[in-house]
């Protein structure tokens, strides 16, 4: 029985000497979003960039009952310069003495001059892939210009400019530009594969940043190579087919309309027959309903209706076309995911073009995309006409 | 205090003077009664004459213990009032029988010849009846003390259903079974247990439902049951219990009658010990404890869905301030932020790591529980609103412990007061402290190997040779619809297969009858 | 009327049944995705694992079969009948060398994930320590209670799986599957080799079968068994590829955790539920390990009966935890764990033949 007894004190004077890990949650430097900036380049290949982390002041917050903190800021940015941003991280734990904490990290921004340094981008990235404490639903985005000024902004609704950003990324507004969120997982897929990709642009102005456009990333040669528009935006939308709301503006017998699409989906399907000269052919169905109006037509007319529907059709081609005229010719990216198409569905072929698709022979460029899109008015609202003909 | 003497023989009679078998001379037996017991001043030994005759008779009995009511009108006057015999035998051997057969009107008697059977008789409250020149006595059942009487269980109180409890009477317990299963195979055999205090025990079940298995185990256990006095059922659950380095009950305990039958038409026994309000269930399993007998008197869609709560609850009451543990101390990334930082924000200033501060909060709630238990039912009341409000908020205010903390810790102590049995509850209270130890040490991990080593534990628990974690585990997949769930009750038409009851239909559907 | 059988140390049918799979899953199907997407393109692994599937399954039932037409008798006793007694000893000390590697990876291997997923300062020597003491802790117990672990912890390792694909469905993209049979035949090969090893878990048939109630239904059982895992993982492989896609699948570490990783309890009443999920995987984890503990300590009990139990108990672990400890990194550890793979899976087959063949030479014939 004494036996017994020294074990299990033993056991316990173990247990109390251990608690590694413990560490209580209010001693942790919470990081909501970091953003890098290019410092300066040292050598041919070699950077030094500037890793900003935006962390929680967790006594700003406060607790209802004491009030919300008496005013108190309730965030810190911290930069630290450094060659990698694994040792900037931990340079930083000596800047404060909370102990830096990525778990809660919901957003990362770029600089664009980061992006533009060939491989540097995705070499960063490689610690939020590889670092047990990030997620793999971080969102990254870039921005023109300095990176860490946006974790500076004072946004009106929000306490943290990094849940601000979140926000803008997760693609509330019901808007045909802004795209689906990169997270981390994505980028992942991305990189691994070596295929072109967009990432979101955002744009600041006084206290509200916005979603602006994309930033265009070289598959091979690994870096940054353009941006794309707001209209290249939508058309890039359009293609891959992944709308789902936003406006479309036209016009029909000279007067506006303003198309509201529910939904856009696309299908693409590539004829390989001649694998050196291939035909793409797209096909974009959008559902949507009428918005707003001007003028006096009736929508409850099938012949108007259906120049409608036509029009809108146009509408849609034209801002894809736009798009893959960037993407094809001025930027030789793609964009699109068509090769991961062929590969998914021609891989014999794929086989071949694989090195030739966008190096090489680029095939990419040479092959010949075709767009058609129909769109269909689902519902006109609640009136039909809101004023009569000749009143105008 | 007590002392229980396992081994060496208990002492017979102090005077070694006093022979063990009764006298014919009546004044020898009555000195020798008197020197046995020593002359207690409620020891009531009345003489007199058998009326119409020479024979001197007595009647002995401890006031009190007997009822002097019903021993006058019974005894007393039928002996000394035998008005319409002119001729009753002369002979003293034909007398006391006479007396025996006819005169006296007592419905329960038999005779005794030793001094022990007197003095046990006497002390459990029957009166003896001497008559001069016979060495044997009449033991008549005379009992009458003052008794509680049925009044609904204080421990196990139902918005619905019987509101009988037990009581510390035997016989009014035995009745209180009978009166819910009248079937002639309704048994009870009766054990002495207590060297000195000789109380009953009564062993019930119902013969042909019951495995024969369990209750020569019981029996076998009972048997070996040595001790001075059980005051308690509490001391024969701990004498028969399998395991007693498990803090698992291993035997429930109520105070239901309809709890009782129920078990008993599941095939298990009941141990009813005189001067407890407590009756031992057993075998008992993990299932039974955490089940209630309003599961059945409600609709079985209100029966299920409370086990339900109460499997939460239970895992609340075990599991809730170690998780808080884990999650703030060890692993903040799985808070969502937002509550993350609000945690983060109310511990701020508090100087305890949260480990320390669980169990200065659970250990202050073990101490309310205690003392409100321990005191006055309207004083208590004030304990529990003075201890949990007060001291909770003036702890917050004094920033010794966060706002969430007292909220986990109040929500744990009313998960295990949802808890059906009092026994297991504090079961559960000591797993409690002991999960709260592997979190506070190794977070998440700690708690999830503190669960295998209660599981292995479970699986290994036996109660009267039935493993304790039946139907989980081993699997009776068909006892199952009495177990989470409670399937409607024209369903329940079996017995628990892992009793492997001798009749398996509990309803009449043909007949199915032994395997 | 029935005797009280189940309370007696014996399993049921069911028990067994259970038994195969919950030794099966364990660390194995952790990194299986990863092993299986490098060796094939896109959900062409599947096949491999169904394949490999196909033949775990009749190995299971072969060597249950064979082992059931000696009811009620140890291994060490029929494999003396059939091939004398000095190499029955041999092949049974065999056994119990390959189970007490098993449960010495297993301590090592949980305590690296541990490290990957839960820790970050705690010491790997302190993570296998406290698993390995509550491994001792269930070996001490009765065996049965083991077999039964098995039956309170399998529900919640099937429904963590298959909450961690149902959760992931919403971020499928069913192109990643996309193309079909494009694999040649020796990327499948490969996947079946890689795939067959997750699967070794029949070895504990020869010593549970003893202890079997109704041995003649267990031939069934087991294989019906072996079909929980192989649907598990071809469930889990799909998710990876159907959410990671091919490429990424093949460069991650652990993706079946990864996986877990992706998943957003809706409501968010708690993040991060990889945490979540490993520490559910870590009752598998606990039953592969417990199991290989309890067989070693079988084994050698079968071979020195006069040897309590608890001092076999007493005598192995330090050993176990001086062998999991030995390994200095991931790679040392992996090489280990791919011997482990080996010796388990073709040593069994070994036997099976082995027994098999001298059987049907000598004539012998279980006796009834």
């Amino acid at each position: 029985m004494n036996k017994r007894i020294i074990f299990i004190l033993c056991n316990i004077i173990f247990l109390l000497a251990g608690c590694w890990d413990e560490q209580p949650i209010e001693e942790h430097g919470f990081a909501i979003g970091s953003s890098i900036d290019l410092a300066e380049e040292k050598n041919e290949g070699t950077y030094n960039v500037m890793f900003t982390s935006q962390f929680v002041v967790t006594s700003g917050f406060g607790t209802p009952a004491q009030g919300s903190g008496g005013g108190k800021k309730s965030f810190m940015n911290l930069s630290v310069t450094g060659e990698s941003i694994f040792e900037s991280s931990r340079e930083m734990s000596t800047k404060t003495s909370l102990t830096p904490f990525y778990e809660h990290l919901k957003v990362i921004v770029v600089s664009s001059d980061i992006a533009k340094e060939p491989n540097l981008f995705s070499s960063l990235m490689d610690i939020f892939l590889r670092d047990h404490e990030m997620r793999r639903g971080i969102r990254v985005a870039v921005t023109e210009g300095e990176a860490k000024s946006l974790l500076e902004i004072n946004p009106e609704n929000e306490k943290l400019p990094a849940m601000y950003i979140n926000e803008v990324l997760k693609k509330n507004a019901k808007s045909i530009e802004v795209m689906d969120p990169v997270t981390m997982g994505v980028l992942q897929q991305y990189l691994l594969t070596k295929s072109s990709y967009v990432l979101p642009m955002l744009l600041s102005e006084e206290n509200e940043i916005n979603s602006e456009g994309g930033a265009v990333f070289h598959g091979q040669e690994n870096k940054m190579i353009g941006t794309l528009s707001n209209d290249e935006m939508k058309g890039l939308n359009f293609i891959k087919g992944k709308v789902n709301g936003g406006i479309v503006n036209l016009e029909v017998d000279g007067q506006s309309v303003i198309y509201e699409i529910k939904n856009a989906r696309s299908q693409i399907k590539i004829d390989t027959q001649n694998p050196n000269n291939m035909n793409i052919s797209v096909s974009i169905k959008a559902e949507g309903s009428i918005g707003e109006k001007f003028g006096s037509q009736s929508l409850k007319d099938p012949k108007y209706q259906a120049k409608l529907e036509k029009n809108v059709g146009k509408a849609i081609e034209q801002l894809a076309m736009k798009s893959l005229e960037k993407g094809q010719n001025e930027l030789n990216a793609d964009i699109y995911g068509f090769d991961s198409i062929l590969k998914q569905k021609h891989y014999d072929v794929w086989k071949e073009v694989k090195d030739k698709w966008i190096t090489g022979d680029q095939l990419f460029t040479k092959t010949n995309v075709q767009i058609s899109a129909e769109a269909i008015v689902r519902s006109i609202g609640s009136s039909d006409v809101t004023h009569e003909k000749g009143v105008e | 205090m007590r002392s229980f003497k396992r081994n060496g023989k208990q002492q017979k009679h102090n005077d070694e003077d006093i022979p063990v078998q009764l006298e014919k001379n009546i004044d020898k037996n009555l000195d020798n009664l008197k020197k046995l017991l020593d002359e207690p001043n409620d020891l009531v030994i009345r003489e007199f004459v058998v009326r119409g005759t020479e024979h001197k008779c007595a009647i002995a009995y401890i006031e009190g213990l007997a009822d002097s009511t019903y021993v006058r009108n019974h005894i007393m006057e039928n002996v000394q009032l035998v008005t319409e015999r002119e001729h009753l035998p002369k002979d003293t051997m034909n007398l006391f029988m006479e007396l025996k057969q006819e005169i006296i009107s007592v419905t329960s008697m038999k005779t005794g010849q030793t001094l022990d059977d007197v003095s046990n008789g006497i002390l459990s409250g029957s009166t003896v009846f001497y008559l001069d020149g016979i060495n044997e006595v009449f033991l008549m059942e005379t009992q009458g003390w003052d008794k509680r009487s049925i009044q609904e269980p204080v421990t196990e109180s139902l918005i619905r259903g019987p509101r009988e409890g037990f009581v510390e009477n035997l016989r009014t317990n035995m009745v209180l079974v009978r009166r819910y299963i009248q079937d002639p195979n309704l048994r009870f055999k009766t054990h002495q247990v207590g060297k000195r205090s000789k109380k009953s025990l009564v062993i019930t079940y119902i013969d042909g439902i019951i495995h024969p298995d369990i209750l020569k185990e019981i029996n076998r256990r009972l048997k070996t049951i040595d001790m001075d006095d059980a005051p308690e059922s509490g001391f024969i659950e701990q004498w028969i219990e399998d395991s007693f380095l498990s803090p698992f009950p291993q035997l429930m305990n109520t105070e239901r009658p309809d709890k009782v039958a129920a078990a008993l038409l599941q095939g298990k026994a009941a141990i009813i010990l005189d001067g407890t309000p407590f009756v031992l269930i057993a075998p008992t399993t993990l299932g039974n404890a955490l089940q209630s007998p309003e599961d059945y008197y409600e609709r079985w869609t209100v029966g299920t869905l409370l086990r339900m709560l109460r499997y939460i609850a239970a895992f609340m009451a075990i599991f809730l301030p170690s998780l808080y543990i884990a999650l703030v101390s060890y692993h903040p990334g799985m808070i969502p932020s937002d509550l993350a930082f609000s945690i983060a924000a109310s511990r701020e200033g508090v100087p305890f790591p949260p480990f320390v501060e669980a169990f200065l909060m659970a250990g202050t709630m073990e101490l309310l529980r205690e003392a409100g238990a321990r005191l006055p039912k309207i004083i208590g009341q004030t304990i529990g609103i003075v201890g949990g409000l007060v001291i909770g908020e003036a702890a917050v205010q004094a920033g010794i412990v966060s706002p969430i903390m007292v909220i986990v810790v109040a929500l744990n102590a009313i998960a295990s007061f949802a808890l059906p049995a009092y026994s297991i509850a504090i079961a559960f209270r000591i797993f409690l402290f002991g999960m709260m130890i592997l979190s506070g040490f190794l977070g998440l991990y700690g708690i999830i190997l503190g669960y295998i080593m209660i599981n292995i534990h479970i699986v290994n628990l036996k109660s009267i040779g039935v493993p304790f974690s039946v139907p989980f585990a081993p699997t009776f997949y068909r006892d199952w619809n009495d177990l989470v769930l409670r399937t409607p009750i024209p369903l329940l038409t079996n017995r628990p297969k892992y009793m492997q009851t001798g009749d398996i239909q509990s309803a009449d559907k043909g007949d199915q009858k032994n395997e | 009327m029935n005797r009280f059988e189940y309370a007696d140390n014996k399993f049921s049918e069911i028990e067994m049944m259970i038994a195969i799979p919950s030794f099966i899953i364990g660390v194995g199907i952790l990194s299986l995705p990863q092993a299986l997407a490098s060796a094939t393109t896109a959900m062409d692994g599947v096949f491999s694992i169904l394949i490999a599937g196909g033949i775990v399954t009749f190995i299971t039932w072969a060597i249950a079969k064979f082992a059931a037409s000696f009811p009620d008798t140890t291994f060490i006793s029929y494999a003396s009948l059939i091939v004398s007694k000095p190499v029955a000893i041999l092949l049974t000390f065999l056994f119990a060398i390959v189970f007490f590697s098993i449960t010495a990876y297993q301590v090592r291997k949980i305590a690296d994930i541990s490290k990957q997923y839960l820790f970050d300062q705690t010491p790997v020597e302190v993570i296998s320590l406290t698993f390995f003491l509550v491994i001792i802790y269930a070996v001490s117990g009765s065996r049965v209670g083991i077999i039964r672990l098995n039956m309170m912890f399998f529900p919640f390792i099937l429904f963590i799986a298959i909450i961690v694909v149902i959760f992931n469905l919403n971020w499928f993209k069913f192109s990643n599957f996309l193309p079909v049979f494009q694999s040649n035949i020796n990327d499948y090969l490969t996947g079946v080799n890689k795939s067959l090893f997750s699967f070794g878990g029949f070895g504990i048939l020869w010593f549970y079968m003893a202890y079997v109630n109704k041995p003649n239904k267990a031939p069934k059982m087991a294989a019906l068994g072996t079909g929980f895992p192989i649907a598990l993982y071809a469930l889990i492989f799909l998710a990876c590829i159907g959410v990671y896609g091919e490429s990424v699948t093949a460069s991650m570490l652990y993706p079946t955790v990864e996986l877990a990783k992706m998943v957003e309890i809706p409501g968010g009443i708690l993040e991060r539920f990889e945490s979540i999920f490993f520490v559910i995987w870590i009752m598998a984890i606990f039953n592969t390990t417990a199991m290989a503990f309890d067989i070693t300590v079988l084994a050698i009990n079968l071979v020195f009966h006069h040897i309590p139990k608890i001092k076999i108990i007493f005598l192995l672990s330090p050993l176990i935890y001086a062998i999991a400890m030995y390994p200095q990194n991931l790679i040392e550890v992996s090489a280990f764990e791919t011997f482990l793979n080996y010796a388990v899976f073709y040593y069994s087959i070994f036997v099976l033949v082995l027994l098999f063949v001298v059987a049907k030479i000598r004539g012998v014939k279980p006796s009834e």
